[in-house]
C-alpha cells in the first residue's frame, strides 16, 4: 500500500481545477475553446488480484464542433463580403442625395423643365439664363457623381492592397502559429490555446478573402485556400498582392508572379473586387450612357437651330483630333446642310456637304465648306473655323428652302415655300402643274403634290380663284405660294423637306453650335458660348428664327423611350438607376442581418458546445474540490493504518 | 449557457435594436418613411417617377400660367378693340346720314384717326415685356406703322404666322400670344367691287389686293384718227378727263361744231386752239382747230385715241389701261395686284375699290378717316355710299375680332380647365408621394416605444441571466 493512488487522486484533481481555472478566466476571451481534462483510472501493476491504481489526467480535450466551426469559418467570409459591399454601396447611395432632394434627378427635371419654361417666352433672357444655369447644375452633378465614383474607385483600390497586406500579416501569423502548434506537439503538449489563436486568426483570415480551411481545429498542420491559392501550407505561406488585370479590372496574383486575375468573390476582398470590377463600372456606364444620351439628344436638335439673334456670322467647332472623322465619336456616313443667307438680297441658298467618315477629316469638310458663296472655313488649333463674308451669314437650319427647286419649269411664275416641316423623315415632294394657263386666272390649273414614292398625296388649285401670294397647305407643314404668271402643264418642281439637317451627326460631333460639350458624366459641360450669352440658345429652326419650336423638340427629346436607355425617358432611366442601386443596398442590408444571425446562431451552436458555462465550470470545480478532499482523506487514511501498523512493529 | 452566448445574445439584439430606434428616430426627424431608395425599394422607383412628375407637372402649370396671363391681356385688347370698333361703326354711321357738314366729318375722321393711334397702340400692346399679338415673334412689335405728315398711312404685320408653342401638358403646345394677322385680317376674299364712275370693272382673274384701295385712272394724251386735222389742245393733257377707247367726236364741218359722244355740239373756228368738248356724262377734251383739213365737210367720226393710266398708288407707279378684260394693276408700296377689266374705261377720276372678305382693321381705319377728312377727291354723294359700304366692312372686321375673341375665351376655359387638371394632377401627385414617403408619426412613436422595451428587456434579462451562478455558493 503506498501513497500513489491518493497522489494521482489529488493531482488528477489539482490539475482539474487548473483547467476549471483557465476556462473561467478564458470565459470572455475571443475565439477561446472550452477545454476538458479526461480522467482515466490506472492499473498498479499488482500481479495477485486487480485493485487499481488510482487515476491519471490524461488529456487535455478541446470543445470543438468542426462542422459549426467550418460554417463558421464560411459566414464570416460572406459577413466579409457583405459589409464591404454595404458599406460602399450605402456611400454610393448617399451621392445621389436622399429622396426629394435627389440632386441628379433633380437637376435633369430641372433642365428639362426650363426649356419647357422658355419655349412659353424664348425671347426671356432670365428664362434663358435660367436653362444655361440649370444645365450647369446638371454638368455639375454628373460631373460630382462622376468624380465620386472615380474617387470610390481609387479608394478600392488602396482598400484592396491594405486587405492583401492583413491577409499577407495574418498568413504570416497562422503559420507561425502552425510551426508553434507542431513543436507542442512533438514534446507532448495539445496546444490547445495555440490552436485557439491560430483559428482566430482563420477567422478573421475568412472575413478577408473567402478561406477554405483544410483540417480546421484540431490538426498541428493546416492549409488554408484562397480562391484555389493555397496562402498557407502548414507553416509555409504565399503572399498575395494586388494589381490591374489585362482587361484592366482589379486582381490578384501570387506576389511576384504578375499574373493577375479577377472575379472572385468572398471575404471584404472579394467585396471590393466585386464593388471595383462589377457595381461601380455598372453605375459609371449606366451614368455615363445617361450623361451621352443626354449630350446626344439635346446636341442633335441644337445644332440645327439658331438664337434669339438669328443665323452666324462666325463659328467655331470645340477642338478635335485632325485624323479620319471616324475617329470620332458619333460621325457616320452622311451629309450635313448648310444655309448661306444673302442679307442684302435675303436670298438663301442651302448647300449639302457630304461627309465620308473614313476619309474625310476637319479639314477636308473646312475645304468643302471653304468653297461655298458667301462664307470661308478653315482649320486652326484643330478646330473648325466658319466665317460668313460680310453682308453673308450661315445656320445649319432645316427650315425649308424658301425656294424650290424649278429645273423643270418652263411658265414665268415662280413658287416659293413657307412653312416648318412636321415630317420624322427626310421628304423630297415632287409638285407638277395640272393645265395650262395663267395663275389666278384660268380655270381648272393645278398643283398635284406627290411624295417621293410617287403617291399623289394633295392636289391645289392655283388658277381661277387663286390669289397670287395665297398661301396653300401641304402635307406636314409645308406652304407653297405662287406668283402671278403662267404655268404650263407638266411643269415640275421639287421641294426638299429635311427632319434634320445633319445626317452624318458631323454638326454635334464636331461641337458646332453645340449646348453640351464633352461625351460622359465626367466631362459633360455647357458649350462656353451660351455660358457666355444665353441668347445664343438656339430655340428656332422655323424661318422667322423667332419661334420655339426648337426648345420643345430638345426637351421632348429627352422625354420619349429611347432605345439606348433600355426604352426609357432619361428622368426614368436615372430612377430605376437610383432605386437599382437602393435595391442593391436594401438587399446586401439584407444578406448582411442574415448573416449577422446565421453566425450568431452558428456562434450559439459552437458556445454550446466550446464556450464556457460558469455555472458547469462552477459545479466541476465543487466535484474535483470534493476530489480533492476526498484524496486527501484517503491519504490520512491511508497514513493512519499505515501508522497503526508502525505502532504494531513497535 | 456560456457567457459568450449571452453576450453573443444580448450584442446582437441591441445592435438590432439600436439600428431601428435609429431608423424610426431619422424618420421621426424627416417625417419620411423613405429617405433613400434602400429603405423600401419597392416603392423608391414610383416615389421618383411621382417626384420627377410633379416636377414636370409644376413647370406645365407655370406654363400654363404664362400662357394664361398672355391670354388675359390679348383678350383684354381685343375687348378694347373691339369697343373702338364699335364706336367706329357708330361715328360711320353718323357720317354716312349725310347730314353732317365737312367740319363735323373732319372732326370725325379726327376721332377715327385717335381710335387707330389708340388701336394700334393695343395690338403692340406687351405683357412681362413681350408682345402678344405677334404670334411666335414675341420680341418685334407686331405692327409696324408708316406715316405721312404725322398720320398713319399705313400699318403693316411684321409678326409670325405661326403661334407660340409653349408647352403645357405633355406632347401638347399651347399659345398665349395670338397670330394678328388672323383677328385683324378678314380672309374671305370675294370679287372686288368697284365703286367709282371711270367705267372700270373687276377683272375675272383672282385678285390679292385687299381690303380698300382707290385706283386712279389718269388721262396721259389724247390722240384723234383719220385725216381731220383736229388735234389735243393746249390744255388736252391736264384737262382732258376721257379715258378709255369708247369715244368719238364729231366734227360737224358746215355747222362748224364738234360734239364728243353723245355732249352737246360746241361751235369752233379755225382759230380755237383749245376748246373744251364734253360729252352728255361730263367728260371733257380739249381740242385745236386750227389745222382742220381744208376740205372737211358734212359730219365726221373721229375716233379718239387716250392714253390712259391705272394706278393703285397714288401715282407712284401706273399702267397704261390696255382695254383688255383682265389688266392687272399693282401697288408698288404692298407689292398686291388688281385684276380690272378696261374694256368699258370711260373716264378719269379716282375708282374707290373695295376687295369683301379682306379687310383689315388698320388699313379699313385709314381709308375712312381719309374719307372722312376729304383727302380723296369723291363727291359728297359718293363719299356717303363709300361711307356706308364702310360699315359692311368694319362689319367684316368686327365679326373677325369677335370670332377672335369668341376663340380667345374658349381657348381661355380649355387651358383654365387645363390648369385645374394639372393643379389636381400635381396635388394628386403629391397625395401619393406623401402616401408613399410620409411616415405614420403615431406607428412611429409606436415602434419606438416597442423597440425601446425590447432595448431594456435584453439588457435587464442579460443581466438576470448574467447574475445567476454558482459562483455565489463556492467558499
Amino acid at each position: 500500500m503506498d501513497y500513489s493512488i491518493g497522489l494521482s487522486g489529488i493531482l488528477a484533481a489539482q490539475r482539474s481545477i487548473e483547467l476549471i481555472g483557465t476556462n473561467i478566466a478564458n470565459a470572455s476571451t475571443e475565439g477561446y475553446h472550452r477545454q476538458d481534462g479526461v480522467l482515466k483510472p490506472t492499473d498498479t501493476g499488482s500481479s495477485l488480484q486487480f485493485t487499481g491504481g488510482g487515476v491519471v489526467f490524461s488529456e487535455v480535450r478541446r470543445m470543438i464542433d468542426r462542422f459549426v466551426e467550418q460554417q463558421l469559418v464560411r459566414q464570416q467570409s460572406n459577413l466579409g463580403q457583405s459589409s464591404q459591399e454595404l458599406s460602399t454601396l450605402q456611400r454610393l447611395e448617399t451621392v445621389f442625395g436622399t429622396i426629394g432632394t435627389e440632386r441628379l434627378a433633380e437637376g435633369l427635371s430641372s433642365f428639362i423643365g426650363s426649356l419647357k419654361e422658355l419655349s412659353s417666352w424664348p425671347n426671356s433672357s432670365a428664362l434663358q439664363q435660367q436653362v444655361v444655369t440649370a444645365a450647369q447644375q446638371l454638368t455639375s452633378e454628373f460631373q460630382t457623381i462622376s468624380s465620386y465614383f472615380a474617387s470610390v474607385q481609387v479608394d478600392l483600390k488602396t482598400q484592396a492592397q491594405e486587405l492583401v497586406g492583413q491577409v499577407n500579416t495574418l498568413t504570416t501569423r497562422i503559420a507561425d502559429f502552425n510551426s508553434q502548434i507542431i513543436g507542442s506537439v512533438s514534446i507532448g503538449v495539445a496546444g490547445n490555446m495555440l490552436k485557439d489563436q491560430r483559428d482566430q486568426a482563420v477567422y478573421e483570415l475568412a472575413k478577408l478573402v473567402a478561406v477554405e480551411p483544410d483540417r480546421l481545429a484540431s490538426q498541428t498542420g493546416l492549409v488554408v485556400m484562397a480562391w484555389d491559392i493555397p496562402i498557407v501550407k502548414t507553416t509555409q505561406t504565399t503572399s498575395l498582392e494586388v494589381g490591374v488585370c489585362t482587361d484592366g479590372s482589379l486582381g490578384i496574383s501570387m506576389a511576384d508572379a504578375d499574373y493577375f486575375r479577377s472575379g472572385y468573390g468572398g471575404g471584404q476582398l472579394g467585396a471590393v473586387f466585386t464593388l471595383a470590377n462589377e457595381v461601380l463600372p455598372d453605375l459609371q456606364q449606366k451614368l455615363d450612357l445617361l450623361a451621352a444620351e443626354v449630350i446626344r439628344s439635346v446636341n442633335q436638335w441644337h445644332v440645327q437651330g439658331v438664337g434669339q439673334n438669328g443665323s452666324f456670322s462666325e463659328l467655331s467647332s470645340s477642338e478635335r483630333p485632325l485624323g479620319t472623322l471616324d475617329a470620332w465619336k458619333g460621325v457616320t456616313d452622311g451629309s450635313f446642310y448648310i444655309r448661306v443667307t444673302n442679307q442684302t438680297t435675303g436670298e438663301v441658298v442651302r448647300h449639302k456637304v457630304d461627309v465620308d467618315a473614313s476619309s474625310d477629316t476637319l479639314a477636308t469638310v473646312a475645304g468643302a465648306l471653304d468653297g461655298l458663296a458667301g462664307i470661308s472655313a478653315s482649320v486652326g488649333a484643330n478646330r473648325l473655323n466658319i466665317i460668313a463674308n460680310s453682308g453673308f451669314k450661315f445656320d445649319f437650319m432645316p427650315a425649308l428652302s424658301a425656294s424650290p427647286h424649278t429645273n423643270n419649269i418652263s411658265g414665268t411664275s415662280v413658287p416659293s415655300i413657307s412653312g416648318s416641316y412636321t415630317g420624322k423623315a427626310d421628304e423630297l415632294y415632287e409638285l407638277t402643274v395640272v393645265g395650262t394657263g395663267e395663275v389666278g386666272i384660268t380655270e381648272d390649273l393645278a398643283i398635284e403634290v406627290r411624295d417621293s414614292s410617287g403617291s399623289v398625296l394633295k392636289r391645289v388649285n392655283v388658277g381661277l380663284g387663286y390669289a397670287e401670294g395665297d398661301v396653300l397647305d401641304l402635307p406636314d407643314g409645308v406652304a407653297l405660294a405662287i406668283s402671278r404668271g403662267t404655268l404650263n402643264n407638266g411643269d415640275g418642281f421639287r421641294i426638299q423637306a429635311l427632319a434634320s439637317s445633319d445626317s452624318s451627326g458631323f454638326l454635334a460631333a464636331s461641337g458646332l453650335n453645340t449646348f453640351f460639350e464633352g461625351s460622359r458624366a465626367g466631362d459633360i459641360s455647357v458649350q462656353q458660348r451660351l455660358v457666355n450669352q444665353p441668347s445664343n440658345l438656339a430655340g428656332s429652326t422655323s424661318q422667322s428664327m423667332k419661334d420655339s419650336t426648337n426648345l420643345n423638340q430638345m426637351a421632348s427629346g429627352l422625354e420619349v423611350a429611347n432605345a439606348a436607355l433600355d426604352q426609357l425617358d432619361a428622368v426614368s432611366f436615372l430612377n430605376r438607376m437610383i432605386s437599382g442601386l437602393g435595391r442593391q443596398v436594401a438587399a446586401q442590408q439584407a444578406k448582411h442581418v442574415t448573416t449577422e444571425q446565421i453566425i450568431s446562431q452558428l456562434a450559439n451552436r459552437r458556445d454550446m458546445i466550446g464556450g464556457v458555462d460558469i455555472n458547469e465550470e462552477s459545479a466541476k470545480l465543487l466535484g474535483f474540490q470534493r476530489m480533492y478532499q476526498a484524496m486527501a482523506r484517503f491519504m490520512n487514511a491511508q497514513d493512519r493504518t499505515i501508522e497503526y501498523l508502525m505502532e504494531l512493529v513497535k | 449557457m456560456s457567457w459568450q452566448t449571452i453576450y453573443n445574445n444580448t450584442m446582437t439584439s441591441l445592435r438590432y435594436q439600436t439600428q431601428m430606434i435609429a431608423k424610426l428616430q431619422e424618420q421621426a426627424a424627416s417625417g419620411a418613411r423613405v429617405l433613400r431608395a434602400s429603405d423600401q425599394p419597392s416603392d423608391a422607383f414610383s416615389i421618383l417617377s411621382l417626384k420627377s412628375q410633379s416636377r414636370s407637372l409644376e413647370v406645365y402649370g407655370r406654363n400654363i400660367s404664362h400662357v394664361i396671363t398672355d391670354m388675359e391681356q390679348s383678350s383684354n385688347s381685343l375687348n378694347q378693340v373691339s369697343s373702338a370698333i364699335i364706336r367706329v361703326k357708330q361715328l360711320l354711321t353718323q357720317a354716312a346720314s349725310q347730314t353732317y357738314g365737312s367740319d363735323n366729318l373732319q372732326s370725325i375722321g379726327g376721332e377715327i384717326n385717335s381710335l387707330l393711334e389708340h388701336v394700334v397702340a393695343l395690338v403692340n400692346v406687351k405683357n412681362l415685356e413681350h408682345y402678344v399679338f405677334g404670334g411666335s415673334n414675341i420680341s418685334e412689335l407686331p405692327y409696324e406703322v408708316q406715316r405721312q405728315s404725322g398720320k398713319i398711312s399705313s400699318v403693316s404685320y411684321k409678326g409670325s404666322t405661326d403661334p407660340l408653342s409653349a408647352a403645357v401638358a405633355p406632347g401638347v403646345t399651347d399659345s398665349g400670344t395670338v397670330v394678328g394677322q388672323k383677328i385683324f385680317q378678314v380672309d374671305n376674299r370675294q370679287t372686288p367691287v368697284l365703286l367709282g364712275r371711270t367705267g372700270l370693272a373687276a377683272g375675272s382673274g383672282t385678285s390679292n389686293a385687299r381690303g380698300d384701295q382707290w385706283l386712279t385712272v389718269s388721262h396721259e394724251l389724247t390722240t384723234y384718227g383719220g385725216l381731220s386735222g383736229i388735234a389735243a389742245g393746249a390744255s388736252s393733257v391736264a384737262g382732258d378727263t376721257i379715258a378709255g377707247s369708247n369715244h368719238k367726236l364729231y366734227i360737224d364741218a358746215d355747222a362748224k361744231t364738234i360734239t364728243l359722244d353723245d355732249g352737246q355740239a360746241v361751235s369752233y373756228t379755225n382759230l380755237s386752239e383749245d376748246i373744251a368738248v364734253s360729252n352728255s356724262s361730263g367728260e371733257t377734251v380739249y381740242v385745236n382747230c386750227t389745222n382742220l383739213a381744208a376740205g372737211l365737210s358734212g359730219l365726221n367720226e373721229v375716233a379718239v385715241n387716250v392714253t390712259s393710266r391705272l394706278s393703285l398708288d397714288d401715282g407712284a407707279t401706273s399702267v397704261v389701261a390696255n382695254s383688255t378684260a383682265n389688266q392687272a394693276v399693282v401697288d408698288s408700296r404692298t407689292g398686291k395686284m388688281l385684276y380690272v377689266d378696261s374694256r368699258a374705261l370711260i373716264r378719269t377720276g379716282t375708282e374707290p375699290i373695295r376687295v369683301p372678305g379682306t379687310h383689315d382693321l388698320f388699313n379699313m381705319l385709314v381709308s375712312v378717316r381719309d374719307l372722312l377728312q376729304g383727302d380723296r377727291p369723291i363727291s359728297d354723294s359718293a363719299r356717303s355710299d363709300l361711307l356706308n359700304k364702310s360699315i359692311l366692312s368694319v362689319g367684316e372686321v368686327m365679326q373677325n375680332v369677335t370670332a377672335g375673341i369668341s376663340s380667345l375665351g374658349a381657348r381661355l376655359q380649355v387651358i383654365e380647365s387645363r390648369q385645374q387638371s394639372i393643379s389636381f394632377l400635381v396635388d394628386s401627385t403629391r397625395s401619393q408621394t406623401g402616401q408613399l414617403q410620409d411616415a405614420d408619426i403615431a406607428e412611429v412613436a409606436g415602434e419606438m416605444a416597442k423597440f425601446q422595451m425590447f432595448y431594456q428587456m435584453t439588457l435587464t434579462s442579460a443581466s438576470r441571466v448574467l447574475n445567476m451562478s454558482l459562483l455565489d455558493f463556492l467558499q
